[in-house]
């Protein structure tokens, strides 16, 4: 089914909202993502791709306490459910089964 | 230093965002932008656009949902509720504000009544957007004039030969004298039209058939004059003699009775056909004879512009016959445009108000809105003052900015909507016939169409709610709340603004009072300017020709109240020719009256020097003079006496000097001289009567008159009446503008009222204490005016000089040689200012006495 598909973008932001546990917010995943990859997003896609996200069940989300901060205005926080886990895991080992099937000999380049 | 976004994009994000999603969104647009804008401004105010224009996409944009209307509907209603709640409850202001504001609208509704009708005077007209009058530009010295006359031939001729042309009446006037049966006879304005005339211009008839004044001999004739010859009989078919002013006189049967269109400026009284011009005038027929205006009448109303080469070629055909008036080019002139034109041309048909005097009637107007819309923003935010705690609150509990404005201007709508709804019946009840009695032009309470009577109130009222009601609410809605709820809000106490406004008003009601003041003292001087000569016991009688003053002159004669008698041409008051004199190789202007004998003695002219003529002396009839201490003073005579001068090829000695006299009521002296002409081209006779007696010396005279000349009206009347019209011009003039002033004074006393009223309120217990300790009445009013004094005294200083530089303008342009008005209008107007400012506070001061301070102190 078309929601549960794993896009690149949205696993690479599903990853980052579980490395900043449990702060993880629009600007925090795009400067991290910026950071880690050095793939800069605008903040209006990180909030499209969060969205997406959480209305496919692979996100939840709270809103935090104020801060003196952004004037006083709440961060929407994002965390990761259980089905986001197991989508991680599922891309992970799909990654990995297909990696563990190219013939050795293919990344022996000196052959060539 | 700490940056903000710019304001207008993130109002953008905060309008389409949706509210559930804003506060994140918003968040991380500010997290972004404080940090960019350690960096650089600019960057980030970029940036943060950039953002803001990014984050607009489908799923962020807020969806109307359905209950919106409804709810928005709950909120004005309570909106409305509220407002009428607190105008109920500041009942004493909102009075105020509502009867300052009627007063005002309905000022402005009676003078756009009248401006529109002015506007649209011809819009009662069937095809007026396809009739044309034709006028002739002429050369006069260096400049163009342009004339309502044009050839008569030059409407038949067009009607024959161009196609484009569907209908043309020439509209010849003429004075006839006109009687039915052995009545009194009248002068009467007599139009002479084309058969297609009917076709042009729309009549209101009332009976009988206008095409039938094709035929000869037929009248049709407006209701007033029908009810003025045969009372409540029935006009149709009565016989009407006419005597035309070629001296023809013929019977006319009346075919139609039709009503004066009251938003007309054409006026038509009696209407015959054009066929009688004919007998009349020999030289009709040919391209040298003017008539009054011709009309034409197109097919395409667009047809106008291919008509201009035609009438070039007719332009030659007048020029080879009259070479004394070569029209330069024959222009059109829309008839929906000829009310308002009609002072352009001269001699014209149409009869509209000055433009000037338009233009004038809607500032004043606008001028006393402006000051009743100050008023009103003066008493709002005074008003508002005691309701700064509910703003708070509202503002706390979440209320925006928008809904407060909103909420204000809603409870403004409601005091607009009341104060239309009394100016309309002010404006219906008063103001309009009071307007009716002060000018003779008739204005009907109507627009001329639905559409502009609605757009006028949609305007009026918006205007009002947007002058009056914008400021204060904008005001009120950006005050902070915690300043208001600490109590540190310094609001309405001592507020500059509310100073200003009231200054304004005042400076406004003081030009006017001033101006008023100075023209009624001024129209007093004019009134009572020496004339000259003794017009008091002189009366003058109309003899058109030698045969009725020979009569007349006959019958006077025998009258023993009668001092003296004197027959003359031309006569002091009614009659202005101006003569080129030559004296020395220069030329010179002077006034002529051609007299005769003993005139100058009957009207008794001061003599200074020489004598009066004398019939005994032969000469005096050929080449004698009298010239006014003006005329002498002109030449640079230092002894006037036989000296002589050239005027009209004849050469003139003087014999005599007069006083300067009053030849008009606008100006004072001319320079003039008279000399004597022979008795059959006498038009007047002058009598000097007992004092008393002129009422009846004329009633002999019409008397007399009856006998000789029942076909001509008699018209005799009192040498001091000669200048009724101007005294009436000057008396209406002095209304209008005792009214302006009134209405300004009556505008800002109001506006003080509330605010004093306001005033006191606060003061309340400190009032109350100070009479405890035993402060003195008047100490507390001292106190109370202390403010207002400042103010007026700041008004007064601005408002008297520019009035005064007003009104004398005013005044300059059109009467010359004005006497200095004096001091006593500077005096009444302190004494105006004063009497308002003392009625105003003491009336507040009423309150005071009679309130017991035990009762207000002991609240809270």
């Amino acid at each position: 089914m078309k929601g549960t598909y794993l896009g690149e973008l949205e696993e690479l932001v599903l990853l980052t909202v579980g490395i900043l546990y449990p702060e993880a917010y629009g600007v925090g995943v795009m400067d991290e993502i910026e950071k880690q990859t050095n793939r800069s997003l605008n903040i209006s896609a990180v909030h499209a791709v969060l969205t997406r996200l959480e209305e496919k069940g692979f996100l939840k989300s709270k809103m935090s306490e104020p801060t003196e901060e952004r004037g006083g205005r709440r961060k929407r926080i994002f965390l990761l459910t259980a089905a986001g886990k197991r989508a991680l895991e599922e891309a992970k080992e799909m990654r990995n089964t297909l990696f563990n099937q190219i013939p050795r000999i293919a990344l022996q380049f000196q052959q060539i | 230093m700490k940056h903000t976004p710019p304001k207008w994009a993130d109002r953008f994000l905060a309008w389409y965002c949706r509210a559930d999603l804003l506060e994140e969104i918003q968040g991380d647009a500010y997290e972004l932008y404080e940090r960019t804008s350690k960096q650089s401004k600019r960057k980030a105010d970029l940036l943060f656009i950039w953002n803001v224009l990014r984050f607009f996409r489908l799923r962020n944009i807020q969806r109307k949902t359905p209950v919106f209307a409804s709810s928005y509907l709950t909120l004005v209603n309570s909106y409305l509720l509220a407002g009428i709640r607190s105008a109920n409850r500041h009942r004493l202001n909102s009075t105020i504000n509502i009867l300052g504001l009627a007063v005002a609208i309905g000022i402005v509704l009676t003078s756009a009544l009248f401006i529109e009708n002015q506007f649209n005077s011809f819009s009662y007209q069937k095809n007026a957007d396809r009739v044309f009058q034709i006028t002739s530009l002429v050369k006069t010295g260096d400049e163009f004039q342009e004339w309502g006359d044009t050839p008569s031939l030059l409407g038949s001729t067009l009607r024959e030969t161009e196609t484009s042309i569907v209908g043309m009446t020439r509209v010849h006037s003429d004075i006839v004298s006109a009687r039915f049966k052995s009545g009194d006879a009248f002068y009467e304005q007599v139009s002479l039209v084309d058969p297609e005339f009917g076709q042009l211009f729309t009549l209101a008839l009332v009976s009988g058939d206008l095409a039938q004044i094709k035929s000869k001999n037929t009248v049709a004739l407006n209701q007033q004059q029908a009810e003025k010859y045969f009372g409540d009989q029935d006009p149709i078919g009565q016989i009407l003699s006419l005597k035309f002013s070629s001296g023809l006189k013929d019977e006319f049967t009346v075919v139609a009775v039709f009503n004066e269109s009251i938003n007309s400026s054409i006026y038509f009284g009696l209407i015959v056909s054009f066929s009688h011009l004919q007998p009349l005038l020999a030289e009709a027929s040919t391209w040298k004879k003017n008539t009054t205006a011709t009309f034409i009448m197109l097919g395409d109303p667009y047809a106008a512009s291919d008509l201009d080469e035609s009438l070039t070629k007719y332009k030659d055909l007048q020029n080879l016959s009259s070479p004394n008036w070569k029209v330069d080019q024959f222009k059109l002139r829309p008839l929906t445009e000829l009310a308002t034109n009609s002072k352009q041309i001269n001699n014209s048909i149409s009869h509209g108000a000055h433009p000037a005097g338009l233009i004038a009637l809607g500032i004043i107007s606008i001028l006393l809105l402006l000051v009743s819309c100050l008023n009103y923003v003066n008493v709002a935010i005074s008003t508002m003052s005691v309701r700064l705690r509910e703003i708070a609150i509202r503002k706390v509990i979440g209320g925006s900015k928008k809904e407060i404005v909103q909420q204000f201007l809603t409870e403004n709508l409601v005091i607009c909507t009341l104060a239309t709804g009394a100016g309309v019946l002010l404006a219906y009840a008063f103001f309009l016939p009071t307007f009716r009695n002060l000018t003779p032009i008739e204005v009907p309470f109507q627009f001329s169409s639905w559409m502009s009577g609605i757009s006028f109130f949609f305007g009026l009222i918006f205007f009002i709610g947007i002058v009056s009601g914008l400021y204060p609410a904008l005001y009120v809605a950006a005050l902070a709340p915690a300043q208001i709820l600490k109590g540190k809000q310094q609001f309405g106490r001592q507020s500059l603004l509310s100073k200003v406004l009231l200054t304004l008003q005042f400076i406004l009601a003081i030009t006017t009072v001033v101006s008023s003041f100075i023209f009624v003292q001024s129209a007093l001087n004019l009134k009572n300017r020496e004339w000259g000569y003794a017009h008091q016991d002189v009366i003058t009688l109309f003899a058109n020709t030698p045969a009725q003053y020979a009569y007349l002159n006959h019958k006077l004669q025998a009258n023993t109240q009668i001092k003296s008698l004197a027959g003359t041409t031309d006569h002091i008051g009614m009659d202005y020719y101006w003569k080129t004199v030559t004296a020395q190789h220069t030329n010179y202007e002077a006034m002529h009256y051609r007299t005769g004998f003993n005139y100058l003695e009957t009207i008794n002219a001061k003599l200074l020097i020489g004598r009066y003529f004398d019939s005994n002396i032969q000469s005096d009839i050929i080449e004698s003079a009298i010239v006014t201490q003006s005329f002498a003073d002109l030449l640079n005579w230092d002894a006037p006496l036989n000296q002589s001068f050239v005027a009209d090829s004849n050469k003139y000695i003087v014999v005599g000097v007069v006083q300067d006299f009053l030849y008009d009521a606008y100006h004072s002296s001319a320079p003039a001289f008279f000399t004597i002409s022979p008795k059959d081209s006498f038009n007047y006779i002058c009598a000097y009567v007992k004092t008393g007696s002129s009422y009846n010396v004329i009633q002999d005279a019409k008397n007399d008159w009856h006998a000789i000349a029942p076909d001509d009206p008699f018209e005799g009347f009192k040498q001091e009446e000669v200048f009724r019209g101007f005294l009436e011009d000057l008396s209406t003039n002095t209304q209008l503008l005792t009214f302006v002033a009134c209405v300004a004074v009556l505008l800002s006393g109001l506006g003080l009222y509330g605010l004093v009223s306001f005033n006191i309120t606060r003061r309340l217990k400190e009032f109350s204490i100070r009479k405890i300790f035993g402060a003195s009445l008047l100490h507390i009013f001292s106190l109370m005016s202390k403010d207002y004094v400042r103010i007026i005294a700041v008004a007064f200083l601005i408002g008297y000089p520019s009035g005064y530089l007003l009104i004398t303008m005013f005044i300059n342009e059109i009467y010359t040689a004005i006497p200095f008005s004096g001091l006593s209008p500077f005096f009444y107007t302190l004494v105006v200012l004063i009497s308002v400012v003392a009625i105003t506070v003491g009336i507040q001061m009423k309150r005071i006495t009679q309130e017991n301070p035990t009762e207000t102190l002991k609240i809270e």
